[in-house]
């Protein structure tokens, strides 16, 4: 007994140490999937509060510029209406009947970080608003991200710019489907898998979103080619591409509905066989 | 452990953690991420007992990532970090030793010995932070050019607020 009080004596600085970097990493290995993030983040009510006030102050600087990006989306949207209501009784166009089945709830960015591998952006709508986890994410220029966790007032984005994070796309011209992905370098630059060499894929060319997650609405625009070059080794091209909004300067984002999400998970759902 | 010894150092942790949450946190640099506040650690009086040390750090960590969507990385780089303070201090101690009432800051162990104590602290702080979030054998070299770089602002950043605001004072 007295050796153990000893040996506990002696070595306590080592105990509480093992003890509590044990503590932390198992938060690090547990999260290491972007559906477990629990732990500590911001879409807590105390620290969305506190960094919502720098935010709003940010904002405040910001405001002349993000008026500018709100009346630009206003302008599209007016020059859409006016095309639709002038070809409204043409039964030739083609109804576009799949833009109605998304709805979309705008929200603020409070908190956005882009320092990490894993960069997550706090909005200031949650489970009261009727937003859940793996609900698509969008601002009037592109794609942002996808919702990991969320309260009732806050829900919590991993943005388009982590390595975590997977996009599938299309090229605007040949419809060829790659997918979105960033090697966690410099944030205004991502990359695209999967373009086959054979493609006449040209610079400035439009990214825009392939549809089929169900989470992002399809032709979305995404990202326009920077730098595209043949890779020796596959018979893909290496492509690299810039976002169409530029994520660290956020300010308003559009959280996408769709209203048939459970449907379609329910037929991905894997076949059980009845005995 | 008297109350100026509280007072003090409370504020100067407190100081380094409003720093890094409202200020380098959303810094959108991206390419690399400084972080000052392993500085408020490094700076604690020489006798601070060592499991004291060990639970600063680990408070401080928790409540970065609480702020910053850390997910527990700020917390085991900077208990490490506190673990390792003690060994560090015995290794680069002055000729002289360590008496009692030492602190190692600027204003009583002088510019170019706190600039390698801030190095070897800080090197050892960035490779654990930056290895636990890559952790994959994939982007070594990638891991290794951002963990360089953001070493070397953040040791430059932590050296300039001791020259500003710590130079003169017991802080």
């Amino acid at each position: 007994m007295r050796n153990i009080i000893f040996l506990i004596t002696k070595f306590h600085t080592l105990i509480v140490f093992v003890v509590l970097e044990i503590f932390a990493l198992s938060f690090v290995f547990k999260t290491n999937n972007y559906q477990g993030i629990k732990y500590a983040n911001t879409s807590n009510f105390i620290a969305a509060n506190v960094v919502n006030l720098s935010n709003e102050i940010i904002n405040f600087i910001n405001s002349s510029k993000n008026n500018k990006i709100l009346t630009e989306e206003n302008a599209k949207l007016r020059a859409q209406l006016t095309y639709q209501n002038n070809y409204s009784e043409d039964t030739l166009l083609p109804k576009k009947s799949d833009t109605y089945t998304y709805s979309y709830i705008p929200a603020k960015v409070i908190n956005n970080t882009i320092n990490n591998n894993n960069n997550f952006i706090t909005i200031n709508k949650g489970t009261l608003d009727g937003i859940k986890n793996g609900y698509g994410v969008v601002s009037s220029k592109g794609v942002v991200g996808i919702i990991v966790n969320t309260t009732e007032h806050y829900a919590l984005i991993m943005s388009a710019i982590s390595t975590k994070s997977n996009i599938s796309v299309r090229h605007k011209n040949t419809n060829a489907i790659g997918s979105l992905y960033w090697n966690g370098n410099n944030p205004f630059e991502l990359n695209i898998d999967n373009f086959s060499k054979t493609l006449p894929i040209k610079i400035k060319d439009t990214i825009v979103t392939a549809g089929f997650s169900s989470i992002f609405p399809p032709n979305l625009p995404v990202a326009t080619v920077k730098k595209i070059s043949p890779n020796p080794t596959s018979s893909f091209y290496i492509c690299e591409v810039i976002l169409t909004n530029s994520i660290p300067s956020l300010t308003d984002v559009y959280v996408v509905v769709n209203k048939n999400i459970e449907e379609i998970k329910k037929l991905n759902e894997p076949i059980t066989i009845n005995e | 452990m008297n109350k100026e010894f509280i007072y003090i150092n409370t504020i100067r942790t407190v100081f380094f953690l409003i720093l890094q949450i409202f200020l380098f946190n959303i810094l959108p640099i991206g390419i690399f991420y400084i972080m000052v506040y392993p500085a408020a650690i490094l700076l604690f009086p020489n006798a601070t007992r060592k499991v004291l040390i060990v639970i600063i750090a680990f408070s401080c960590g928790f409540i970065l990532d609480w702020f910053s969507n850390g997910n527990g990385l700020h917390t085991a780089s900077l208990t490490f970090l506190g673990y390792s303070r003690s060994y560090i201090l015995e290794y680069i101690r002055p000729i002289s030793g360590w008496t009692k009432i030492d602190v190692p800051n600027i204003y009583q162990q002088g510019f170019k010995w706190v600039a390698t104590y801030t190095t070897i602290a800080i090197i050892i702080h960035h490779s654990v932070y930056f290895f636990l979030e890559s952790f994959s054998a994939i982007n070594v070299l990638f891991t290794l050019k951002k963990m360089v770089l953001s070493s070397i602002m953040s040791i430059a950043i932590i050296l300039l607020i001791n020259l500003l605001f710590l130079k003169n004072n017991k802080l």
